[in-house]
This record gives C-alpha cells, sequence and structure tokens, in this order.
C-alpha cells in the first residue's frame, strides 16, 4: 500500500506490517492503524509510529534499553486479552524537545507491541514510574 | 497543599457543583464516588498526564533534532 509519511514522504508498505491498536495511544482513540518505520543502519535503535490515517501523525519511539537497563513492566490484568497471544515488546513514546537535553521518555506507559498477531496498545502501569523520564541522564557523555 | 481528614461516607464539595465522596478505605486503597456535571471531566492523574505527554509526543521534531538525538546516543 502507498503511506504518505509525516517525515519521509511517500513510502511502499506491506499490508501485513499494520499494526492495529487494540488498545489506544491515549488521547489519540480515533487512530488505529499504525506502521512501524525504523531507518536501516541507524544508532539508537530509533523507531517512528507512523499514523496510516492520518499522514500528519507520527511519534517516535525509543527502545527501554537506551534509557533503563533492566525494564521488565508487570501489565495490568486484561493486557492478553487485548494483544492476543505472543512475545511482547515495549517501545517508549519520547517527546522531543527544544533544547534536546529537555527531551523525556515515558516509562510510565509504554507502548506493548505483539509482533506474532501485530497488535499493540498503550498501557498504563502501576507502581512509581516516571511520565518525563529525561531521556538523556545528567553527566552522560555529550561527545 | 489543602489535607483533610475524612471518613468513610463522608463528602466533599469542590466549587458548588463537585462532590467526592470516600466510598471504601481498605489497605492503601481508597475508592472515591466523584458526582459533577458532565461538562467537568475527570481523569486519573498518571492518564491524564501520559495524554498531555503523547501530545507533545506527537509534535514534529523540529529541523537538526534527530542529527542531534543520533549524535548523543552511541
Amino acid at each position: 500500500m502507498e503511506l504518505l509519511t509525516r517525515d519521509f514522504g511517500r513510502l511502499t508498505v506491506a499490508e501485513d506490517q499494520v499494526v492495529h491498536f487494540t488498545g489506544p495511544i491515549l488521547g489519540f482513540e480515533e487512530y488505529r492503524e499504525f506502521v512501524f518505520l525504523c531507518q536501516q543502519g541507524q544508532e539508537g535503535g530509533f523507531t517512528w509510529l507512523q499514523s496510516t490515517q492520518e499522514p500528519g501523525l507520527c511519534f517516535l519511539l525509543v527502545p527501554p534499553e537506551l534509557v533503563e537497563q533492566d525494564y521488565r513492566p508487570t501489565l495490568p490484568a486484561g493486557t492478553a486479552e487485548l494483544l492476543g497471544e505472543g512475545a511482547y515488546a515495549y517501545w517508549l513514546l519520547a517527546s522531543i524537545r527544544q533544547p534536546l537535553e529537555r527531551s523525556t521518555v515515558n516509562l510510565k506507559s509504554p507502548i506493548v507491541y505483539n509482533a506474532t498477531q501485530r497488535t499493540a496498545a498503550q498501557v498504563v502501569l502501576e507502581g512509581r514510574l516516571p511520565i518525563r523520564r529525561p531521556l538523556f541522564q545528567k553527566g552522560a557523555s555529550t561527545c | 497543599m489543602l489535607i483533610l481528614s475524612r471518613k468513610v461516607g463522608e463528602t466533599l464539595v469542590l466549587d458548588g457543583g463537585i462532590e467526592i465522596t470516600v466510598a471504601e478505605v481498605s489497605g492503601d486503597k481508597v475508592k472515591l464516588g466523584i458526582t459533577a456535571p458532565p461538562q467537568v471531566k475527570v481523569y486519573r492523574k498518571e492518564l491524564y498526564e501520559t495524554i498531555r505527554e503523547n501530545r507533545a509526543a506527537a509534535q514534529q521534531l523540529a529541523p537538526g533534532s534527530l542529527e542531534g538525538l543520533l549524535g548523543r546516543i552511541k
């Protein structure tokens, strides 16, 4: 399928690459179909989550390992019913701000992705986890 | 922050039209009943903040941001 994207112009994406959000990205409940777009060989493992319904709607996702060595969320009851059986992967929504030091990721409400069923959901986790965790820790290398 | 003590079944009134009643207390969990006019939206704070943060995350990156990000992550 032809897809108009926010950051990469027009792309051709296989239909079976579309991910269905059985649990919505909160505040964006009407958008349920997305594709993951990643640039080959890119450092950091960033991925774009592009809506197939609205070209202007796109999120930057960060793998949790980038900010948290041991991110093993306890998923809320009902997640398995939402996503079906399979192996789940986690992505963090990043808010990129200027200057870049103000950029944050949301550890409290990750995107949970089931590659087997091509389903995903944003879940809000129990417990004390930051909604705005700085993407760059103080003292981290800047070179 | 204003801190008030309430017992189960007792109520607070906010701004004349919003009532918050302590429905049940069990261990570290409190169940609250909320009565409010329909235009008043009630959210769990973590949901409200996630929605706000998602809106921020949907903003287009400023030119050069991506290069700046990638330069920092090695």
